[in-house]
């Protein structure tokens, strides 16, 4: 008999997350996010500041996914080898899922300045939202299930935190930290298995 | 009904049919594409072993095998073909039907 072919292809879609990297890269750029949130509650808000941190967060992620790709050229695929995924269907349904999402947000934010209920101490609570939009996203493309479960707690600090009425920016950035940590400790844990588990074969791939 | 059963299985591409060869299609049905390391651990073949097969594949037009470098590195990359997809899909649903026959009778 055959054997299960599902697991193969379920084992091949999971890889990318399988070395623990993907979630210590995701971490840092948490805590970079954290960090000018931190920044950013310092200066008085202005176009300028917001675009300023939109460019920083952009650029610091980009940085942080080409350290991650590197460090997984050099210990990851020299290990279990290497997988390039496709940019097909099912890359264009995560692409318009998160398009709605980043609508639904942009529409409530405009209902508050609107309302003006923009006082309300929103800021943890909807980057509670994204961070567990985010999260999920990982589960249903990765099939690695724990992602749901920091989707879940996101959510939940960032209604907590909303509540304490903490503060925007500093809600949001405890949450980010918060985060980073939990994300940055869960790869180290992978990635440290992953090493024990997968010591670097001699040779080339010696076809 | 249960012979008919019998000769939808016995129709099954044999090339495909090979355990090693059918894990190495349902690792690139997957993915873009994936190295020899990668298909060596999933199928547990020696190198030997694993290049037979995947000359066999390739050989058929299931997939394609490019051999390129990552800095100095080589690397082999296979990748399936709109033809082996579409002969997996295919071995996929006579297994599929084959078992829902069984359970049927």
């Amino acid at each position: 008999m055959n054997p299960d072919l599902g697991k193969y292809q379920e084992r091949a879609q999971k890889y990318w997350f399988m070395d623990g990297m993907a979630e210590i890269g995701f971490g840092l750029i948490c805590i970079m996010l954290a960090t000018l949130f931190i920044v950013e509650n310092s200066f008085e808000q202005t176009p300028i500041r917001d675009l300023s941190f939109f460019i920083l967060a952009v650029l610091g992620a980009l940085v942080v996914r080409w350290i991650i790709q590197k460090i997984k050229e050099h210990s990851t695929y020299p290990r279990t080898g290497y997988i390039s995924y496709k940019k097909g269907k099912a890359n264009q349904k995560i692409v318009l899922i998160a398009i709605a999402f980043t609508a639904i947000i942009f529409i409530i934010q405009l209902y508050m300045i609107l309302t003006d209920s923009i006082h309300i101490v929103a800021g943890p609570l909807i980057a509670g939202f994204i961070f567990a939009f985010i999260f999920s996203l990982f589960a249903y493309r990765s099939l690695v299930y724990r992602f749901y479960l920091f989707a879940l707690l996101t959510l939940l600090f960032g209604g907590i935190l909303s509540l304490s009425g903490i503060g925007d920016l500093i809600g949001a950035a405890l949450l980010a930290a918060l985060a980073g940590v939990t994300l940055i400790a869960s790869g180290g844990i992978t990635r440290w298995t992953f090493l024990q588990h997968n010591p670097l074969p001699g040779g080339n791939d010696g076809s | 009904m249960m012979e008919a059963n019998l000769r939808s299985l016995t129709d099954v591409d044999r090339l495909i049919h090979e355990p090693s060869r059918s894990i190495i299609l349902a690792v690139l049905s997957a993915v873009e594409s994936a190295d020899f390391l990668y298909l060596q651990r999933e199928t547990e073949l020696t190198k030997g072993n694993l290049s037979v097969h995947l000359s066999k594949l390739e050989e058929a037009g299931f997939i394609e095998i490019e051999k390129t470098y990552r800095g100095k590195v080589p690397l082999t990359l296979c990748k399936m073909t709109e033809k082996g997809q579409e002969a997996f899909e295919k071995y996929l649903n006579q297994l599929k039907n084959f078992i829902e026959g069984s359970s049927a009778n």
